[in-house]
């Protein structure tokens, strides 16, 4: 049986990671929380095992990622974007409108930026910002973010443009290049709903 | 073309805003109730697979009581055993190291068949089998030396 002390030492060590991996995959805090709590629970189980180990961090990781996929896949009907969304034309093409005014952008600080493109994040539909979240944050493939989300390589690519795009969108007046590449794609900037139109 | 070099810098500026990102506090509440959760199945784990040190006194004192038990039983049947052997005609065909060495195997037998069993399948505190294992080793061993030394005597005496 575990030391009570040693684990809440262990949990105080991880509890961000796993919280912050599971917030950004579910973009909501509750049901964040109640995968973090399951993670948690599966090391205590084998807390033995990942005391010393120098992969508890990655073993957490993989953990947080395959429960929030699976809360997902079962508990969410937003999950059927990623089945639904090939046979279904009109919403592929479907992009979210954030309100977020872009004046105000300039005049807020660094920390108020994060909270602000956290929200951005969890705004996104599930279809666009799980693709998203693995690729930038996990540091996963396409093809492994296409084999883990059971849809095509070519979704896969389409869910992450439109994500960065809409959050380029966005928070265009904090990105630097920003300006460069509207002058040079002029496309991108036509608005939201202009996207594979 | 275009478009490659239009989807890698996108790729770049988002990444770069994205990276920047600190980790999410996780809520204060985590903790508390991983904890409550993980006690809530302590509590209902059989008293078997708690630990020694998780045990109650009453249960300690069960369990202390329950070993002795099973060591004096083990040492009394042992005993018996060895009187058995000593009258038996086939006692008249073991001598010394051989003696000795059935007492060890029979010993083994009932613990095998009996208290042990039961324990090591049951039981499964690395701590509690130790003392048990060292403290079962420990009556065999007294056992063992004190039938070969009254075996030894009764023969110097015989002779």
């Amino acid at each position: 049986m575990p030391d009570d002390h040693q684990f809440e030492s262990f949990m105080r060590d991880y509890q961000d990671m796993v919280f912050t991996v599971a917030c950004r995959l579910l973009g909501d805090e509750t049901e964040a929380e109640d995968i973090s709590q399951e993670v948690f629970i599966r090391a205590y189980k084998i807390f033995d095992q990942l005391v010393d180990s120098p992969t508890a961090g990655g073993w957490l990781k993989i953990v947080t990622r395959n429960l929030c996929i699976n809360h997902l896949k079962r508990f969410r009907n937003k999950w059927c974007f990623f089945s639904e969304i090939e046979s279904n034309s009109t919403s592929d093409q479907q992009t979210i409108e954030i309100p977020v005014d872009s004046v105000q952008l300039e005049q807020i600080n660094e920390n108020e930026l994060h909270v602000l493109i956290e929200q951005l994040l969890c705004k996104l539909p599930d279809s666009q910002r799980v693709p998203l979240v693995l690729y930038h944050f996990e540091g996963m493939t396409y093809e492994e973010i296409a084999a883990e989300l059971n849809i095509s390589l070519g979704k896969v690519k389409t869910d992450i443009f439109r994500a960065r795009e809409c959050l380029r969108k966005k928070l265009s007046s904090r990105f630097p290049v920003a300006c460069a590449i509207n002058d040079e794609f002029p496309e991108i900037t036509k608005g939201p709903n202009s996207m594979g139109k | 073309m275009r478009d490659k070099k239009k989807n890698d810098i996108l790729e770049r500026l988002i990444d770069e805003q994205l990276s920047a990102l600190p980790m999410r506090k996780a809520p204060v509440t985590l903790i508390p109730r991983v904890m409550q959760k993980v006690r809530a199945t302590q509590n209902h784990q059989p008293w078997y697979l708690c630990s020694w040190e998780d045990c109650s006194l009453a249960k300690k004192i069960c369990l202390i009581c329950i070993s002795s038990f099973i060591f004096a039983g083990i040492y009394f049947l042992g005993y018996y055993l060895w009187s058995l052997f000593q009258t038996s005609a086939f006692y008249e065909f073991l001598d010394g190291v051989q003696s000795v060495a059935w007492v060890f195997y029979s010993l083994l037998q009932i613990l095998s068949n009996n208290a042990v069993q039961l324990l090591t399948v049951s039981v499964k505190q690395p701590v509690f089998l130790c003392i048990l294992i060292l403290m079962v080793s420990g009556v065999m061993a007294l056992i063992a030396i004190s039938s070969f030394i009254s075996k030894w005597i009764n023969l110097s005496v015989k002779n």
